[in-house]
């Protein structure tokens, strides 16, 4: 078990960042370079840069959602997410671990607050599991994939939890912390080839759906010629 | 020649049965039976499944879609915040009818045939995704959505469905499945002798106009000029052409407008082409840019500075964006909406109402097209609270609002107008009847025929349909020193 241990915190460690940053350079090369290209072809190259800007940073910051239909799910969201991307990175453990590996280390969170924030994480992929679960128009959306994330990410949550509380953990250390390790290997592998990928493109998708409404000058004609339709009537 | 052919959405809809769909879900109604099919032209005769792929592929190569639909395949994640926004999803609760689940069946198919995994999977797999019963599913569902754009302010991920819904609309009206009442009238406006929807000829026109003024004569006492090819003029103007036939308020309540304010010398009427109408919007981006070019082209040979639309949404839409989109920003001819030029003149103090005239309850609907991205919200509003001593405000309202339910073009679909009214016109009506109003404005061609029809199958009998000048036209005080400052 111990050497499953060693080798997870290893090389696989390695891994799982390098195919996580190979992943996100290659999705923001193809994302910059789709989106020249888009702007390029545009007739209207204008961009209204800060009405993205704001619609963007309205949805980091979901306070206007607070008055929607769904509030509960907002709330579980926002939490989860702050959680999510808080924890990993100043968690003290992590950054020891980092510091240890790459000589690099940065401050880390007070272990009360890694623990609320952990727990309210938790509550929140609770909330979101439930969502899915009872809501009908989520229901049916979801596939196995859209489940079997969020146990992923309530996997990596509780086991790192009861690694730093091995006293309140029904199962052996050792066990614990291979499974915290290797879920969330497994998550930073995931984001760039699985619906996680939000967390690589976020930034970019208004500006996505900007572009997508200005048209090609020509375009139409282009398509047509290519289906061999060029002159046909309507 | 025509066939009439129906898309079936029955049987490309037990089909998916298998998949996700919960177990106790209670039994829905075939949407066949809401009376969504629509009639098509004609059907392509090859294989359509290889032929969506072609048309798709084409699209992907020459357009601005690709990166869209990629970023957006990858993205996406089936929250279902958007459901609880979508009015046709708050009045079947068929999950079918959920924004995120339309826009997963084109991406659907862009995963599994144009993506690098895709193709393994299909390798490995050796099936093909697409069939011909998906593709049916795709084009009812398509024409199910109303194009309201509302879903896009619920999509944490930033996913515009009702573009999806248009890119999807125009990859199936390559292969010739759009409704047969959108075909017919853009091929009569884009080939057709009159070159108008509404196949409107100009000597028809020119006796309309005539009839209008004689009218105004009639009822205000004043010659009121509609100026016809009038050249170096501010505004070339554009309604929907078929304002010209049956929205006769509306017209007569611009050009008193225009008179009122003593600034008649500012618009034209151009007989060489005057529809604003842009079906293009709703199916097509080849049809979109020949209609927006004519419009332009209309502008230039009347030496005209502006493009001005009339009480139209989609028309005042799709010029506004599409204007610069095909011209290109620079130079682009700028754009304006009547209600624009009207409060100008308001707030110019060059108009004067009648507050005595309007004394019913009066509340205004606010067509999507123009109320989504918050253009043309205020404006009308402050228009009718001039005027209007009993003025109420639906719930929601402006950037948030609830469509006709005829929106994407669906209104002029008249073979579903059961599905219209009675699905995605619910909860307007709902709306209407809870603010006691008796008149409604409407100032797009398309919210008046849906609200209309909407009103007479929920039995709001009291309530009327008008355009924002119709009522203009009753309260404008006409002080005889017009043109005068």
């Amino acid at each position: 078990m111990n050497s499953w241990v060693a080798w997870a915190r290893g090389p696989f460690l390695y891994l799982a960042f390098s195919v996580l940053a190979v992943g996100a350079l290659r999705q923001w090369a193809l994302a910059i370079g789709e989106l020249a290209r888009a702007h390029r072809m545009a007739g209207d190259q204008k961009v209204p840069w800060r009405w993205m800007f704001k619609k963007s940073l309205g949805w980091i910051v979901p306070v206007n959602a607070l008055r929607g239909t769904r509030i509960p799910f907002t709330i579980a969201s926002a939490v989860f997410h702050a959680g999510m991307l808080v924890v990993p990175v100043f968690l003290a453990g992590h950054v020891a671990l980092i510091e240890k590996g790459i000589g690099i280390g940065w401050p880390t969170l007070p272990a009360g607050a890694a623990d609320a924030l952990t727990l309210a994480a938790l509550a929140g992929l609770g909330v979101l599991l439930l969502y899915r679960l009872v809501e009908r128009a989520a229901r049916f959306l979801s596939g196995p994939q859209d489940y079997l994330l969020l146990v992923l990410c309530i996997t990596a949550f509780l086991t790192g939890y009861l690694v730093a509380h091995p006293d309140r953990s029904p199962l052996p250390f050792t066990l614990m912390y291979l499974a915290h390790l290797l879920s969330a290997e497994l998550i930073l592998v995931l984001i760039p080839f699985s619906k996680l990928a939000h967390a690589l493109l976020f930034a970019s998708t208004r500006i996505v759906w900007e572009l997508g409404w200005h048209f090609v000058p020509g375009g139409g004609d282009k398509v047509r010629a290519a289906l061999g339709k060029a002159g046909e009537p309507v | 020649m025509a066939e009439k052919t129906a898309v079936n959405p029955g049987a490309a809809r037990s089909q998916e049965a298998g998949a996700p769909r919960p177990p106790e879900a209670p039994k829905l109604l075939p949407h066949k039976l809401l009376g969504t099919s629509y009639f098509l032209e004609r059907l392509y005769p090859g294989d359509r499944v290889k032929r969506f792929l072609e048309i798709f592929g084409a699209v992907l190569k020459y357009t601005n879609y690709g990166h869209l639909v990629d970023t957006y395949a990858r993205v996406g994640a089936k929250c279902a915040n958007c459901a609880c926004a979508c009015q046709i999803y708050l009045a079947t609760k068929d999950p079918r009818d959920v924004p995120c689940y339309r826009t997963n069946l084109l991406l659907e198919i862009y995963r599994r045939h144009f993506t690098f995994r895709g193709m393994v999977q299909s390798k490995v797999t050796g099936a093909v995704y697409l069939t011909q019963e998906k593709i049916s599913e795709l084009a009812e569902s398509v024409y199910h959505c109303t194009g309201c754009r509302r879903c896009s302010f619920e999509c944490p991920m930033g996913i515009d469905h009702g573009l999806v819904t248009h890119l999807s609309r125009y990859i199936l009206s390559e292969m010739d499945i759009t409704p047969k009442a959108l075909v017919v009238a853009t091929r009569e406006q884009l080939e057709g002798k009159t070159g108008n929807t509404s196949a409107i000829p100009v000597a028809a026109l020119l006796d309309t106009l005539d009839f209008l003024a004689d009218d105004i004569k009639d009822e205000k006492g004043v010659r009121v000029e509609f100026p016809v090819d009038k050249e170096g003029r501010e505004f070339v103007f554009f309604p929907a052409v078929s304002d010209y036939l049956l929205e006769a308020e509306t017209l007569k309540g611009i050009a008193l407008t225009f008179h009122a304010a003593g600034e008649a010398d500012r618009w034209t009427i151009g007989t060489g082409y005057y529809d604003g109408i842009n079906y293009g919007l709703f199916y097509s981006d080849w049809c979109a840019e020949r209609i927006v070019n004519k419009e332009i082209d209309e502008t230039h040979r009347l030496n005209g500075r502006k493009i001005l639309i009339g009480e139209c949404g989609h028309a005042s839409r799709s010029a506004k964006v599409f204007v610069p989109s095909f011209a290109g920003a620079k130079g682009a001819v700028p754009v304006v909406n009547i209600m624009e030029v009207t409060i100008d003149m308001l707030r110019r103090g060059k108009l004067k109402l009648d507050p005595n005239v309007i004394t019913e309850r009066v509340t205004y609907h606010d067509p999507c097209n123009i109320a989504r991205t918050g253009w043309i919200v205020d404006q009308p509003r402050e228009i009718l609270r001039a005027f209007c001593k009993n003025y109420v405000d639906m719930e929601p309202k402006g950037e948030k609002n609830y469509c006709c339910g005829g929106g994407g073009g669906t209104v002029s679909v008249d073979e579903i107008r059961r599905y219209r009214t009675g699905v995605t016109g619910k909860l307007k009506a709902e709306q209407i009847r809870r603010t006691g109003a008796t008149y409604v404005v409407a100032p797009c061609a398309n919210c008046k025929k849906q609200l209309r029809e909407v009103c007479e199958d929920h039995g709001l009998e009291g309530v009327q349909v008008v355009g924002l000048h119709d009522l203009l036209y009753k309260a404008i005080v006409l002080g005889g020193g017009e043109g005068k400052p």
